[in-house]
């Protein structure tokens, strides 16, 4: 392989630092001494973490974002990678048409999405309910599952699913003892995934969740439009903190599935 | 054609007036076919012949346009491909890679409620049978492409199914191999007794390996019979060309007989075979290289019906046996085998050579018909 030109890189760090500049603004500005947002911060301390942990109520809306995360997350890799096996294994009438529509809500806009699952879940009545929130989310989220796990199901060799057959092995047999094990390492990826969309997601959390139910995002906004907190940094760089946490494990799952199927 | 008169024995699979099309593309016209309990029946021809989708309508991952496929005496045309009791096994092996070994023969077992301790017993015997004893514990990705398709070839027969299909099975294996290969899966064969439908492109593992020998070309049975028919009674130009060398000549029938009277392309006169063809009918005549006799000095060729000559344009050494290409005055070459031995003294190039056969050795093939396009 060629080594790129020097220049090349540069451009290319440039960009880069570019694009990650705001997310690591966050983290020297929550060790901020004082009570007002300033950048570059005056002095340093730990108060405003001592505040998040311990004053008002964001740990209540960051065990809520836990919650709905987590169920979607589960509701959605449950949903998504069997629809994902059927709409690349079955042959049934309408199996494209399927296939488009099971993708759609990637392509609706999120705030028609907001809007027509507020109205539905109030008819429902789930409205402002946690379960209500996590099928909303499931909906958005459902969508990658089945695209990541699409993308591992075609690289599997399909030749292993007919030999188990034709060894008198069922469908479900086939795809609980051959396929999954196989499809584990996507699954767990499409998982995180669909944990963090749900983690971070606001516009649907902001029309669907109710007052005991809000969010850390839905709540961080509102904290953006009232008040500006200057607990805003800490969890901003607590959140990128779980993303690098969560996006290292994928990659590290990744590795070794490369290595070991 | 005669498929039940080949063998008393009751059939295992058999496939009546079975058919496939796809789309506008007739993957293969109304075919019957038997196989015998205990039989090795190789299903042979180009790619794009059939012989694929045939084994794959018997599997019954493909299902057929028309037709019946019977196994063990039960229809199972509309039957599940997992409840039909067949094996298969693959060119790429198709083992499992998450599993062992010993899970993935042990996986039929496991999916028909086999007790453990008989789990156990079984996979540690079918091991042994095909000389991998101690592999049991390895990932399949650990073994050679040999040592694979052996394992594959276990989990097959560790549950005894009615048939062992085999699709390519030596494809992905170097020449050595794949002859080593072909002689364990004929033991197997001759040691266990199980059915086994064997489909290959490759001429010579056909004949190596098989009880009787299937030739399909453009979605049809061209032919069917033992090896030696197959190779020494050919009923047409084509089965005459895909199996063994051959030379051939253009003639046109004289007088239909015993033997057949043909005049060449120059005239003269050749003894051949059999025919019941009526005077005037184009035909090829065929003969095999190690049927043409080359007369050297003064020799008059006694036996031989028919004298020809020409020149001779090359003798290549093939190991034990000497090929010599001589070349027809009317064009065309002829191919004449010969024990090699030391001390052989060959023609040079461009001497004039005489050689001969017998007429019984010289068949009359009917001349094909311009023929389509092959199917790609």
């Amino acid at each position: 392989m060629r080594r790129p030109a020097l220049m090349t890189v540069f451009v290319a760090w440039a960009i880069y630092l570019f694009l990650i500049a705001p997310s690591l603004i966050v983290i020297p500005m929550s060790f901020n001494g004082s009570t007002e947002l300033i950048f570059p911060p005056r002095s340093f301390s730990l108060h405003m973490y001592h505040e998040f942990f311990y004053g008002g109520d964001w740990l209540q809306a960051t065990r809520e974002s836990i919650v709905v995360a987590a169920g979607t997350m589960l509701l959605s890799v449950a949903a998504g990678v069997p629809a994902a096996y059927a709409l690349a294994r079955a042959e049934f009438p309408g199996r494209r048409l399927l296939g488009v529509v099971l993708l759609a809500p990637m392509l609706v806009p999120t705030i028609v999405a907001a809007l027509g699952l507020y109205l539905y879940l109030v008819h429902l009545g789930l409205a402002g309910t946690t379960a209500g929130l996590i099928l909303g989310h499931t909906t958005l989220t459902t969508p990658f599952v089945i695209v990541i796990a699409a993308a591992s199901l075609r690289q599997l060799d399909q030749s292993l699913e007919t030999a188990a057959r034709i060894m008198g092995a069922g469908p479900l047999l086939v795809f609980r003892r051959v396929v999954l094990p196989r499809l584990y390492p996507a699954a767990v990826a499409a998982a995180l995934f669909a944990f963090l969309i749900s983690f971070d997601e606001v516009v649907i959390a902001w029309f669907v969740s109710g007052v005991g139910t809000a969010t850390l995002p839905v709540k961080m906004y509102s904290a953006i439009h009232w008040e500006v907190s200057p607990v805003l940094p800490v969890i901003s760089t607590l959140l990128t903190l779980l993303s690098l946490i969560v996006c290292t494990i994928g990659a590290l799952l990744r590795q070794r599935s490369a290595v070991d199927v | 054609m005669s498929e039940l008169a080949t063998s008393m024995r009751p059939a295992m699979v058999q496939l009546d007036r079975i058919s496939k099309r796809y789309g506008g593309m007739q993957a293969l016209h109304e075919t019957d076919l038997a196989v015998a309990e205990g039989e090795f029946v190789t299903l042979l021809g180009p790619s794009g012949s059939g012989k694929t989708t045939l084994l794959n309508l018997i599997a019954g991952t493909v299902a057929p346009s028309s037709g019946r496929v019977v196994i063990a005496g039960r229809d199972v045309t509309h039957v599940l491909v997992e409840k039909r009791g067949l094996g298969m096994v693959f060119q790429n092996y198709a083992l499992m890679p998450h599993m062992t070994i010993f899970e993935n023969i042990a996986f039929p077992l496991r999916v028909r409620r086999v007790a453990e301790g008989e789990i156990r017993r079984r996979v540690a015997e079918v091991l042994a049978l095909v000389q991998l004893p101690d592999v049991a514990a390895r990932k399949p990705r650990q073994l050679s492409g040999g040592q694979q398709q052996r394992v594959s070839l276990a989990r097959c027969i560790v549950y005894n199914p009615a048939t062992i299909l085999m699709d390519e099975p030596l494809g992905a294996l170097d020449k050595k191999l794949r002859e080593y290969m072909q002689l364990e899966i004929r033991r197997l064969h001759a040691q266990l007794g199980i059915t086994m439908l064997y489909v290959t492109h490759d001429q010579e593992e056909a004949l190596t390996m098989s009880d009787r020998i299937v030739l399909l070309n453009h979605g049809r049975i061209e032919q069917s019979g033992t090896p030696d028919e197959l190779y020494f009674r050919p009923r047409t130009v084509f089965a005459a060309d895909f199996l063994g060398d051959s030379s051939m000549l253009d003639a046109v029938v004289e007088a239909p007989g015993q033997p057949t009277r043909l005049t060449d392309a120059r005239g003269r006169p050749l003894l051949a075979a059999a025919s019941e063809l009526a005077p005037g009918t184009p035909v090829k005549a065929m003969i095999r290289p190690e049927n043409v006799h080359l007369l050297r000095g003064s020799d008059a060729g006694t036996g031989l019906d028919t004298v020809l000559d020409g020149v001779m344009e090359d003798s290549i050494v093939l190991g034990s046996v000497v090929r010599h290409h001589i070349r027809l005055p009317e064009g065309g070459t002829m191919l004449a085998n010969e024990f090699n031995a030391r001390g052989r003294a060959d023609a040079g190039h461009g001497e004039r050579v005489r050689f001969g056969w017998r007429a019984e050795d010289l068949l009359v093939l009917v001349a094909p018909p311009s023929q389509g396009p092959l199917i790609p």
